[in-house]
């Protein structure tokens, strides 16, 4: 009975594009936007701010080329006032005395375009810093004789950034490094997003046969409710298993080659097994229980789908938790979807069992609780149906 | 299973009443019927009657409020529960196509056939017969989406049959087909009962139910108001006493079972004889009767009659 269980659920499925579309395409697209989004902000997005740097009163040249340069080291945009800008740089009157000396008021003024976010602001106001910092040595070297005379502008440029350079002091564990790959983060979270839109698949089928009467026809077979229930669980279990393994190849080898990102190895291979099966049973409970309860298609889509969406978004997958109010991040803890992805990054990273042990036993339990809970719905529904 | 000469009684039922939470009135009111062994019975009313209430109590999807459901009732050597006979011997052929219209014929049939039959052989068996049966060798392997509406019913049929019941529930089998493909299927069902089984019919077709089926019980508010033996019966008398003025020896020498606040009976006769002997009791007694109604004995009069004597 599983086996035609199976094969029925996965022909229904493979002949409903709408469902393919939700289940394989849309977590597939939203893997390679959101990776290229991601990876353009830590990489791209700095080279395409353009500062405008001018000097207010008459300023020193030498010092305003080297400012330029300082802040085009840290991958900023430097060009003239009347030219489209982002943020501007004004040198205002006495800034060398002020920047060596801390005599007078001159200071550099910094004003931003509207359009920047302030994600950006923040961003370019710290490099803008690192640059003056620089700047700040390279007028110090200047003044005590460090620099020889006639030794040209880039080459002390050069030896500042040499002296200024603070890489050797910062270590970094290999395996953390895959933290910053753009892929971790947005891969785990739009494969488990696909997983969990198995919601609208199950609750379109369950209308259906309610309505054409399948349901009523196999009340009058020698199969209870918990067992036909819990087969067609099992049946959406290895369409399920299909998904995953098809996203999963596309997301750690497909995407990252698409979008020039480095590929994501699995370091904990049994974990990233084990977070499967646990992951697609508290997708597939939470969608049973979301599809007992509604009755309609309308229901469905709206209920099946909103709700993910809105967990997607709770759970980080739209907007990082890093940069969420406390509030939000705090609702996003108590999320599936958010447990289901960190448990899936712990894999990746190469957790041990013990390590994930927190998010395994949050899923079992939720996953539990919603199937539970489903068939309770399921069997009072059940007993509510009639002949047309 | 060949036809015995007197037919048993499979499914009895017995003060049968069903109130919905959300009613005031009983959908089904106090109600008692047997249903014969290899015989066709029709349950026929106009909407709101109690039909799909009835047929619902009588296949297990609903539990009475009060009254009991039995099937095999003078079987002493079944032990099975109601839920385990129903299991074993019904199947249902709702007026929806019940199906995977993704699925094609022989994948739905294989899908249903799995839900009864743990035997590989068996099933094989099993979905073979239930294509001859129902003529759908050539298009087993279509998608049953892409089925004209005549070979849609078939398959509904199909897959009822797939079961191997005794016992099967139809509701309007023949709906929303031509002609052709109607006669087809009625022949089909005729072949079922030839071959013994055990028919329980709805629909609003009543030249269907005339032709198909051996006892016609018309219900209204719940209630039976009319039997009739369509096979035997070629006249029907039908009596309509005054409000409250019952004449209860004279429904007791006709034989006709009455019940206490109904006030118009149908009475099938069968040949000269019999209209008869009918003369002759109502000539003897006429207490309480305030018309009395001779037509030919079709369920179109039956239920014409039955209404406009004020039954409902």
């Amino acid at each position: 009975m599983l086996i035609q269980s199976v094969k029925k659920e996965a022909i229904i499925i493979a002949n409903d594009l709408h469902s393919l579309a939700v289940l394989i395409l849309l977590p597939i697209t939203f893997m390679v936007i959101m990776t290229l989004a991601m990876g353009e902000q830590q990489e791209n997005l700095v080279k395409k701010i353009n500062i405008a740097l001018e000097c207010e009163a008459q300023c020193d040249e030498e010092q305003l080329l080297a400012l330029t340069h300082y802040i085009e080291s840290s991958g900023l945009g430097v060009n003239q006032m009347d030219d489209k800008f982002d943020a501007s740089l004004m040198v205002q009157a006495n800034f060398t005395d002020n920047l060596l000396m801390r005599q007078g008021s001159g200071k550099l003024a910094l004003d931003f375009s509207p359009q920047l976010s302030p994600q950006i602001r923040a961003m370019v106001v710290e490099f803008v810093k690192v640059a003056l910092s620089k700047l700040k040595l390279h007028v110090y070297m200047q003044d005590i004789g460090d620099f020889d005379e006639e030794l040209p502008l880039a080459e002390k440029v050069a030896i500042v950034n040499r002296s200024a350079s603070v890489d050797y002091l910062l270590s970094q564990d290999e395996q953390q490094q895959i933290f910053s790959a753009p892929t971790l983060y947005s891969i785990p979270s739009w494969l488990i997003f696909g997983l969990y839109f198995i919601v609208l698949p199950i609750s379109t089928t369950l209308i259906k046969e309610k309505e054409n009467g399948t349901l009523l026809r196999i009340q009058t077979y020698p199969i209870g409710n918990h067992y036909y229930f819990f087969n067609k669980a099992l049946s959406y279990g290895v369409v399920s298993i299909f998904q995953w393994l098809l996203l999963s190849v596309v997301g750690l080898l497909c995407v990252p080659w698409l979008t020039e990102q480095a590929v994501l190895v699995i370091n904990s291979p049994g974990l990233y097994v084990l977070a499967g099966f646990f992951i697609i049973f508290a997708a597939i409970g939470f969608a049973f229980l979301l599809a007992s309860l509604v009755n309609t298609f309308e229901q469905a889509i709206v209920l099946g789908g909103g709700i993910n969406i809105l967990l997607a978004a709770l759970s980080g997958f739209m907007v990082p938790i890093d940069i969420m109010p406390q509030a939000l991040a705090n609702i996003a803890t108590f999320s599936p979807m958010y447990w289901s992805s960190e448990l899936l990054k712990q894999a990746l990273a190469g957790a041990t069992l013990m390590q994930a042990t927190t998010n395994l036993l949050l899923l079992l339990s939720f996953g539990s609780l919603c199937f539970i809970t489903a068939l309770f719905i399921f069997n009072y529904k059940t007993k509510r149906l009639s002949w047309t | 299973m060949l036809k015995a000469l007197t037919p048993e009684i499979i499914i009895q039922a017995t003060d049968l009443s069903y109130k919905y939470r959300s009613n005031e009135h009983f959908s089904v009111d106090n109600l008692s019927l047997a249903i014969k062994a290899g015989q066709c019975t029709g349950i026929i009313g106009p909407n709101g009657a109690g039909k799909s209430t009835t047929i619902s109590l009588l296949c297990g999807l609903l539990t009475p409020t009060q009254g009991q459901v039995s099937y095999f009732p003078n079987d002493e050597n079944n032990e099975l529960s109601l839920q385990e006979n129903i299991e074993a011997q019904v199947a249902l052929i709702p007026q929806e196509y019940a199906f995977y219209p993704e699925l094609t014929v022989k994948q739905n049939l294989e899908y249903f056939i799995s839900l009864s039959e743990p035997k590989r052989a068996k099933r094989q068996q099993l979905l073979q017969q239930s294509l001859q049966q129902c003529q759908l060798e050539h298009v087993a392997k279509q998608k049953a989406e892409s089925l004209s509406g005549g070979y849609k019913r078939r398959l509904n049929i199909a897959i009822a049959l797939s079961k191997s019941p005794e016992i099967i529930f139809l509701d309007e089998p023949t709906v929303g087909i031509d002609p052709v493909s109607r006669q087809d299927i009625i022949s089909l069902l005729e072949h079922l009962k030839a071959q013994g089984k055990t028919l329980i019919y709805t629909s609003h077709m009543l030249n269907e139910v005339e032709q198909l089926c051996d006892e016609v019980i018309l219900l209204e508010q719940g209630k039976a108001i009319a039997v009739s033996q369509t096979s035997e019966d070629n006249m029907l008398v039908t009596i309509e006493f005054f409000p409250e003025q019952q004449n209860i020896s004279l429904l007791n020498t006709l034989a006709i079972e009455h019940e206490h606040e109904q006030t118009s009976f149908a009475l099938g006769v069968s040949d000269i004889a019999h209209l008869q002997r009918v003369f002759l009791q109502l000539s003897e007694d006429m207490t309480g009767i305030k018309n009395i109604h001779f037509s030919q004995n079709s369920i179109d009069q039956l239920y014409f009659n039955s209404y406009k004597a004020g039954a409902c």
